[in-house]
């Protein structure tokens, strides 16, 4: 009797474990043909799995808020010298002068690669970075057949408009073409003059003009995001960081001239920008790309805050524009304060919510974009450390918890930080700590970066 | 020649540590008889090894070696305590054979 039991129950096992099989493997084949089947056309299904909700409110304006102008952004604030202790530093910038051998990823080797990331951009759209307009390939001048370069020359604006299906063909085919070009990240979101310098200034040509230079009335702005090395942004703040920043901007400055050489041909009036025209991180996140942060940077659930921003404006308004999305950054942000704690110069706000105005106790005050509410940095402080060291810090960027490499683990973790309440987010933030993530000025990991032959 | 990256080589070895995990748990059962409470402490222990392999292989691969070096600690320990707990249960002790 009890043979005749124990033979049931193994065959009742034998059947478990076919079942438990077929089980998995369904699950298996059912994720990887979700896998596979992973399209720009189905990035709404993508972002459910990732979490992410859309925005009920991206952004909070009080009755105070204007457009931000460039004039007031701590570059051009210092470049044309109203912050004259810093432009006094900044004019030594960039040197070879620079070069300090005794420093870990301050050397020559290190320099070179610095500059060789920032060799694109300067030759293509020379001070672009620091949020000059229409300059290089990111002119504001939109040509037609008559001002053909060469006789080969095609790249200019057609005539007529191509005519697309519908709206999801149209905006699939913009951000197939902004990922074939290079972007890791695209986005499409209506022109907001809230997000747009009021007015342009160009220190190079001593120029100051307005929005009536602007060739066109844009309806849209195509928000590219481009991931910076993960191996290189551990060892911020050094000249190998600054590389990856760099590298970013050359890549952001062909990506989006491409596109807009697309969109051209496609007879869209389209004018490519890296940090100039208007403020990259409301259009980003009103694009769907991420979430403001305390350090006041995007943070998007593929790269944290480890990437740079391009962006298109174009008249091209056949699309479905994507909306804002949230992951819990902002909840995140309350209580981790990682960013905060590395950075060296101590502008980054400490306070627990944000708010309209900065907090900062600088009597300067003019480069905080207020009456919107975030957590406002100490730009003066921030860019006074650049000049202190000779480079860009990006120390804030190594530390954020969500700033990790492309690996499933992380993205679990971001998961269960999305659905934990707010107490367990000190957990995360303390064994992000234990884990060993996070480090900077650590002069071993530019040995390391120089070391690695796995990444070659 | 790479044409596997190492995360790929590390599902891999998942998927084969996965199937011979279940198939010793299921030869287990078959020489001791388990209960839903072994069966539970083993299967935590089964998933939380997988985990603690995955995760500090993850780490390897992306040059963080503190993470997997406490990833082995944080997942690996439970790991092996949930074992204990099970084989205790399944393999009474001397003094429960002397009872």
């Amino acid at each position: 009797m009890d043979r005749e039991k124990e033979e049931n129950s193994q065959a009742l096992n034998r059947r478990d474990f076919i079942k438990l099989g077929a089980v998995a493997t369904t699950l298996g084949a059912t994720s990887l043909a979700a896998a596979q089947s992973q399209s720009i056309k189905e990035l709404a299904e993508h972002n459910k799995q990732m979490g992410i909700k859309a925005a009920e409110k991206a952004f909070e304006f009080d009755n105070t808020y204007k457009p931000f102008e460039q004039k007031n952004n701590i570059f051009m604030a210092t470049l044309t010298g109203r912050l004259p202790a810093l432009r006094k530093k900044m004019m030594g910038f960039h040197g070879p002068g620079d070069i300090d051998p005794e420093t870990p990823g301050m050397d020559r080797l290190d320099y070179a690669l610095k500059e060789g990331g920032y060799a694109g951009v300067e030759y293509m759209a020379p001070g672009t970075p620091a949020s000059i307009p229409n300059t290089g390939v990111n002119t504001w001048k939109q040509r037609t057949q008559a001002d053909k370069h060469h006789p080969f020359d095609y790249q200019y604006l057609f005539e007529d408009q191509y005519h697309f299906q519908d709206k999801e063909q149209a905006t699939n085919a913009v951000k197939k073409a902004a990922k074939l070009y290079g972007a890791d990240l695209a986005g499409i979101t209506p022109r907001n003059p809230k997000f747009d310098y009021a007015k342009f200034i160009d220190p190079l040509h001593k120029k100051e003009f307005g929005w009536e230079e602007f060739p066109f009335e844009p309806k849209s702005v195509i928000v590219l995001g481009f991931e910076m090395d993960y191996e290189a942004y551990t060892t911020a703040p050094t000249y190998v960081s600054e590389g990856a920043t760099g590298d970013a901007y050359s890549r952001i400055t062909k990506t989006t001239h491409q596109l807009a050489v697309f969109l051209r041909i496609l007879g869209y009036k389209a004018v490519a920008s890296c940090n100039d025209t208007g403020l990259n991180i409301p259009y980003a996140i009103s694009a769907g790309l991420g979430e403001g942060s305390r350090m006041g940077l995007l943070i998007t659930p593929e790269f944290g805050p480890r990437l740079r921003i391009g962006k298109v404006y174009t008249e091209f308004d056949v699309c479905n524009y994507d909306q804002p999305i949230q992951f819990g950054v902002t909840d995140f942000c309350e209580r981790c304060m990682k960013c905060a704690d590395a950075c060296p110069a101590s502008a980054i706000s400490r306070d627990k919510k944000p708010s309209f105005r900065p907090t900062h106790g600088n009597k300067n005050t003019f480069f905080n974009n207020k009456g919107v509410k975030k957590w406002h940095l100490d730009a003066e402080k921030c860019f006074g450390y650049w000049m202190e060291i000779n480079a860009g810090c990006g120390a804030c960027i190594a530390a954020c918890p969500y700033n990790k490499p492309g690996f499933w683990h992380h993205r679990l973790v971001d998961r269960l930080t999305a659905a934990s309440p707010g107490p367990l987010h000190d957990l995360m933030r303390e064994m992000d700590d234990i884990f060993g993530y996070g480090n900077t000025h650590d002069g071993r990991a530019v040995k390391e970066f120089w070391k690695n032959k796995d990444s070659i | 020649m790479n044409i596997f990256s190492g995360i790929e080589i590390l599902f891999f070895w998942l998927g084969v540590l996965t199937t011979l995990s279940v198939g010793v748990l299921f030869y287990l059962n078959r020489a001791y008889r388990f209960d839903w409470k072994s069966w539970s402490l083993s299967g935590m222990g089964v998933f939380l090894l997988i985990f603690c392999v995955a995760w500090s292989a993850s780490s390897v691969l992306e040059g963080e070696p503190q993470a997997a070096a406490l990833g082995l600690v944080f997942f690996g320990c439970p790991a092996v305590v949930f074992f204990l707990l099970a084989r205790r249960l399944v393999i009474p002790g001397k003094n429960a054979e002397n009872d």
